[in-house]
């Protein structure tokens, strides 16, 4: 019975009643209409798999073992801390929900075609002020002269004021650096407040947690005595709250990244493209898992025929030019998606299918990899002798499989996942660059940098879409590689000999 | 007497820092005179590599480090030499070969450009000298051929072979001290004599010293003149061979020779020296050995002994040295006579094998074409009583695992022949038939690391084989069983939630003899079963079995290469060689009248423990043929020391009954 009650299936499965429970409710209590896309779909799907996963591995200590190693460590610590954060604002941007239309009569509500998100709300300041056209980070004044009427008759070409950004400024020549080393002052004093009392909050529900006083968890954080490195995460997420509290304070103030072309702040382009970022890189990976490892255990398990069969597939897709099927398929969709216009209530709907086929694509394009690396593992282990000890018990294919080869490629699976993951966030930016990516009306990187090819002409310089674009894939990308090294170095058998 | 070329004194390797850090080698005193042969004893984990290792400067790093002590050649303190002086020493003054010769040679230089390296470094030799003085050398390790063979790359050369050229690597720099760490285990007995001997005469010609490490006391016994026996990091005996071999002074030093399997021994219980080594990343109270030492008083768990020298040949570290250990053993004398008598009258045997083939298909070419079978084994007869052990004896490649395995019905599609176990042939069965009869027959295996999935409870692993069975199929009852296993197999029952890897070797083979009897088979293959592990640890699981075998009347098939194993556990031998079995026959009959020259010469090759025993030793030249393209005739002929014409031409059928022999001498 006890192992029932203590299952690790527990936290999980109330958690997700939980979810279930709040999508079915909220959108009421709110009274905006729900809207399900279907990235957001898969987005919450694997969530609720991960979750389980984690649930999994903490109840089983041989598995948590190699993942306390990973968080032992600074650099992945960090690296964890900066991908949740990139991580919840691409939850939060794939909650969608259409706002009510103020109606006159009472009986029907209409609602908006613009679909918004979470992220939408939180940001409105964002995306509710934009300027004509370009405009500089922390420009008060466009960046692009326009002929202004004087009031004494007559016009001039000025560079003139911007509707928003600088706006509560007299004289902004003379006050927006004092402004903003004001700004930069009181977000300090604001994080630093807040901070310590948030981490106090944090380490007085460890503390009763491991039944220690609030003292010596704090001796233990502050000398870095803690199994796992959370000195550096608190740091780090110190460091994070700083900048969001920056942002909180300045960018309904100024365009922090500049404005693009027809005047739309940069900043929430770039937060808006973190969600395309994330759905390639995790959702192509979820397609591409089944096909690789069913096939490469089978091709390495059975062999003979079966092996010829798959080595056949892969091979084949492989000589085939990635970019040209990629760009075939994505057309032919394209096709689909114009023919068929009353399949979509929105023109998000439409993007967003395009993006699901483009994870398809892309991980129907690159499972071969990972198959070929299980199938030389799946190879090398149904010759160890605990398979043949099974087959002499009179274990059937499926149990062997599942039991004894399955959770010894797991690593394998790991290392490729992580490691493939920022891969495909760069693939996107440039398949959206050479113009088969996503749909040119998703917010993306590769369609800011797309964009700002243009402009890398111009005199003088439009330098910033291409810097936060760059930046913020940057960091999402150097994050995601830093962790999956520690991963990597983690779950390598060569790495680690226990014995 | 003159000082001795190395001196090692109080060394201490230690490697990590701080309390864990493990004390691989804590307070070693030794020294090798010029020309002597000093073998360094000892069980896995026991520092004897750390020492070598710490004397050649290779410690690994990062972590290791010497905290103490000092390494005295030639009057030079190696400790305080710097990387690149320390260059100079190795492969000139003192040369080292290791354990493995497959992974030691680097397989994409030929043998000749990796000799020629050591002359370049150390002895400046360039172009036409150092090819010259590289077949020399080649020929003073008695490789044939070497004009030829100096271009050949390490693959297309023998176990064997590659060792000797490693020897020939290590002679390069004409050392003044060779450091041998196990230069035979990873060989076959025949092959490791013909090692053993090439080194004692190079010794002998050059006059240069040997530091031999060694776990195998019948190679010290032929090798050495002095011996040191080390312990969990620290020596805890030193004498002359002679000495040693008489009357071993440390109980851990007797306890060895005890649990040594031979075929006086057979009737009882060897004795086991309990637990296993102590782990070394721990400070230590007391004597190392007290936990598992049978004569401890309370002095040796709180004190440290002291060296004490028996007389100027022999000493050790010991409160009791020299006080006899003679422990009774008449507790299991009884149960043997029984066994002997419980001969099986008239019943059909339990497994009877009869024309076994297991033919391994060669492909070659892209479309993978057949060209070729290797004869892994070739018409193979066998029969097993019940209660009975049978041993499978021969070399490595000989195809003795094969026949286990065909036996299992493993490799099916590659066997031919009958296969029938109490009466049923088991090659016509398929499907649910065949697994359900696979409860009847398991398998133990050589590896206790790789024989249990990693990812899996000790509880898991053993229930695998009840759920697949469908044996108890209530869990309370399954896990009672499981419970009961355990406890058979000298495991606890709060094991069974435990990981494979917290095991140590022993342990693991415990849990695997529990997994195969989980289901209740009639006979276990045994695959080596004991050959991965130490000495005390291998009287452990002997032990075991034999207990088992008694209790269950469990029939065993003991695929072996270890003769003192068969003759302490077997009741029936089969010789086999290049997949055919050249003599099969009653243990007594087998190992105390060999007929066939093959079983003489693997006989004779077996180090002996009193050295002077080994009057007429029978040498193999050459190594085994492969099986692809076995010689024509009798296998055996292009190696017997008695080769007539006739054995060129044709197999030999079988002479003799119940001992039998195929050889055309008989």
């Amino acid at each position: 019975m006890h192992r029932i009650i203590h299952g690790w299936w527990f936290f999980p499965i109330s958690g997700l009643s939980i979810l279930l429970l709040l999508l079915n409710v909220l959108p009421s209590v709110f009274a905006v209409k729900a809207t399900y896309l279907w990235t957001d779909i898969f987005i919450f799907i694997l969530l609720v798999m991960v979750v389980i996963f984690v649930a999994y591995i903490r109840s089983k200590e041989h598995l948590s073992r190699p993942w306390a190693k990973v968080f032992e460590r600074k650099l992945p610590m960090a690296s964890v801390v900066v991908l949740l954060v990139f991580i919840v604002i691409g939850l939060m941007d794939s909650i969608h929900f259409r706002m009510p239309l103020p109606s006159e009569h009472n009986e029907t509500v209409h609602y908006s075609v613009d679909v918004s998100s979470v992220l939408d709300v939180l940001t409105s300041e964002l995306h509710t002020r934009d300027e004509k056209t370009y405009s500089a980070p922390f420009a008060a004044y466009s960046f692009v002269k326009e002929s202004v009427d004087l009031p004494g008759g007559g016009s001039e070409r000025i560079y003139p004021r911007l509707k928003y950004a600088g706006s509560h400024l007299d004289d902004p020549d003379k006050q927006i650096a004092d402004d903003i080393t004001f700004r930069i002052i009181k977000s300090l004093w604001q994080t630093i407040a807040s901070g310590v009392i948030f981490f106090a909050a944090l380490i007085f529900i460890a503390s009763i947690k491991l039944k220690k006083s609030f003292a010596e968890v704090v001796r233990g954080v502050l000398q870095n005595n803690t199994r796992l490195s959370w000195r550096t995460a608190i740091l780090v997420m110190w460091l994070i709250l700083f900048i969001i509290v920056f942002l909180v304070n300045t960018s309904t103030f100024y365009h922090i990244f500049g404005t693009d072309k027809v005047g739309q702040d940069v900043l929430y382009l770039s937060l808006k493209s973190i969600r395309t970022g994330l759905v390639i890189g995790s959702l192509t990976t979820m397609v591409m898992l089944p096909f690789a490892i069913m096939m490469g255990i089978a091709a390495g398990y059975f062999q003979g025929w079966i092996d010829d069969v798959i080595q056949y597939i892969y091979t084949t897709l492989n000589s085939i030019p990635g970019v040209l099927l990629i760009a075939a398929a994505i057309l032919s969709i394209q096709v689909y998606i114009s023919n068929h216009p009353e399949l979509f209530a929105t023109s998000i709907e439409r993007a967003d299918l395009r993006l699901l086929a483009l994870c398809f694509i892309l991980g129907i394009t690159s499972w071969t990899g990972l198959c070929r690396l299980l199938r030389g593992e799946a190879f090398k282990i149904r010759e160890l002798e605990y398979i043949q000890a099974a087959q002499a018990f009179g274990v059937s294919h499926f149990r062997i499989i599942s039991r004894h080869i399955l959770p010894n490629i797991m690593h394998i699976v790991l290392i490729v996942v992580v490691l493939d993951f920022s891969g495909l966030v760069l693939a996107e930016a440039v398949l959206s660059y050479v113009g088969v990516g996503v749909d040119p009306s998703t917010n993306s990187w590769g369609n800011m940098i797309n964009g700002a090819r243009l402009e890398m002409a111009r005199e003088p310089l439009v330098w910033w879409s291409l810097v936060a674009a760059f930046s913020f894939m940057f960091v999402l990308v150097l994050a995601a590689n830093l962790f999956s090294d520690a991963v990597r170095d983690a779950f390598d058998p060569r790495a680690q000999r226990d014995g | 007497m003159t000082a001795p070329l190395l001196k090692l004194d109080n060394l201490k390797a230690w490697i990590g820092e701080g309390e864990s850090a493990v004390r691989a080698v804590d307070g070693v005193t030794l020294s090798i005179n010029k020309g002597e042969t000093f073998a360094l004893l000892g069980e896995s984990g026991c520092g004897k590599s750390m020492t070598a290792l710490a004397i050649m400067g290779l410690l690994p790093t990062p972590g290791g480090q010497i905290v103490d002590g000092s390494i005295l050649f030639e009057n030079d303190d190696l400790t305080e030499f710097s990387e690149i002086s320390m260059r100079r020493v190795r492969g000139n003054r003192i040369a080292m070969i290791f354990q493995e010769p497959m992974t030691s040679l680097n397989p994409v230089l030929t043998v000749g450009q990796q000799i020629s390296e050591v002359l370049v470094c150390h002895k400046g030799l360039k172009g036409r000298a150092s090819r010259e003085r590289t077949i020399e050398l080649l020929n003073a390790v008695g490789i044939p051929d070497p004009e030829n063979r100096i271009n050949e790359y390490p693959h297309q050369l023998s176990g064997g072979m590659k060792q000797r050229v490693m020897i020939s690597i290590a002679l390069a720099g004409e050392p003044e001290l060779l450091i041998a760490d196990e230069p035979t285990t990873a060989l076959d007995v025949t092959i490791q004599l013909q090692v053993l001997t090439l080194l004692k005469k190079l010794q002998q010609d050059t006059g240069m010293a040997m530091l031999l490490i060694t776990h195998d006391l019948g190679v010290a016994a032929q090798m050495a003149d002095r011996i040191g026996v080390m312990y969990a990091g620290q020596m805890v005996e030193m004498a002359s061979r002679k000495n040693f071999f008489d009357h071993p002074g440390h109980p851990y030093s007797k306890k060895l020779f005890k649990a040594l399997p031979d075929m006086d021994k057979r009737s009882t219980l060897l004795e086991v020296i309990e637990g296993t080594v102590p782990s070394l990343s721990q400070k230590f109270t007391g004597c190392r050995f007290a936990p598992r030492c049978e004569i401890k008083i309370d002095k040796c768990l709180t004190e440290e002994p002291e060296w004490k020298n028996l007389s100027d040949k022999q000493g050790g570290k010991c409160h009791l040295l020299d006080v006899s250990v003679e422990k009774s053993t008449d507790i299991h004398e009884s149960v043997d006579t029984e066994l002997e008598d419980s001969v099986l009258t008239g019943e059909s045997p339990l497994l009877e094998v009869k024309n076994l083939k297991v033919y391994f298909p060669v492909h070659k070419g892209i479309l993978r074409k057949t060209v070729g079978h290797v004869h892994a084994v070739d018409d193979v007869n066998l029969s097993l009583d019940k209660g009975k052990t049978l041993a499978l004896v021969g070399e490595s490649g000989c195809g003795k695992t094969t026949v286990g395995k065909g036996i299992l019905q493993l490799l099916r599609q590659f066997t031919s022949g009958d296969v029938s176990f109490e009466g049923q042939s088991l090659n016509e069965l398929s499907g649910e038939l065949l697994r359900k009869k696979r409860s009847d027959i398991q398998i133990i295996f050589q590896d206790p690391y790789s024989s249990m999935n990693p990812r899996m409870r000790v509880f898991d692993i053993v229930e695998e084989g009840m759920l697949a069975q469908g044996i108890l199929p209530d869990y309370v009852e399954r896990e009672a069983r499981i419970d009961e296993l355990l406890m058979q197999v000298g495991l606890t029952v709060d094991m069974k939630y435990r990981y494979p890897h917290e095991f140590s070797g022993g342990q693991r083979q415990r849990i695997c003899i529990a997994r195969a009897l989980a289901v209740n088979p009639k006979l276990i293959v045994c695959d080596e079963p004991t050959s991965a592990l130490d000495v005390s640890v291998q009287a452990q699981i002997l032990n075991l079995l034999n207990d088992l075998q008694k209790r269950l009347g469990l029939s065993y098939l003991f695929v072996t290469h270890d003769l003192s194993v068969v003759a302490y556990l077997a009741h029936k031998v089969a010789v086999m060689y290049l997949g055919r079995i050249v003599e099969q026959g009653s243990v007594n009959d087998v190992l105390k009248n060999p007929l066939h020259p093959y079983t003489r010469a693997l006989l004779s090759a077996v180090p002996k423990l009193d050295p002077d025993s080994q009057s007429d030793v029978l040498r193999l030249e050459g190594d085994i043929p492969s099986p692809i393209n076995p010689p024509n005739g009798c296998h055996f002929h292009p190696r017997c020391p008695d080769v007539m014409p006739q054995c060129r031409d044709s197999y030999p059928e079988k002479t003799g009954g119940d001992h039998y022999v195929r050889c055309f001498l008989y």
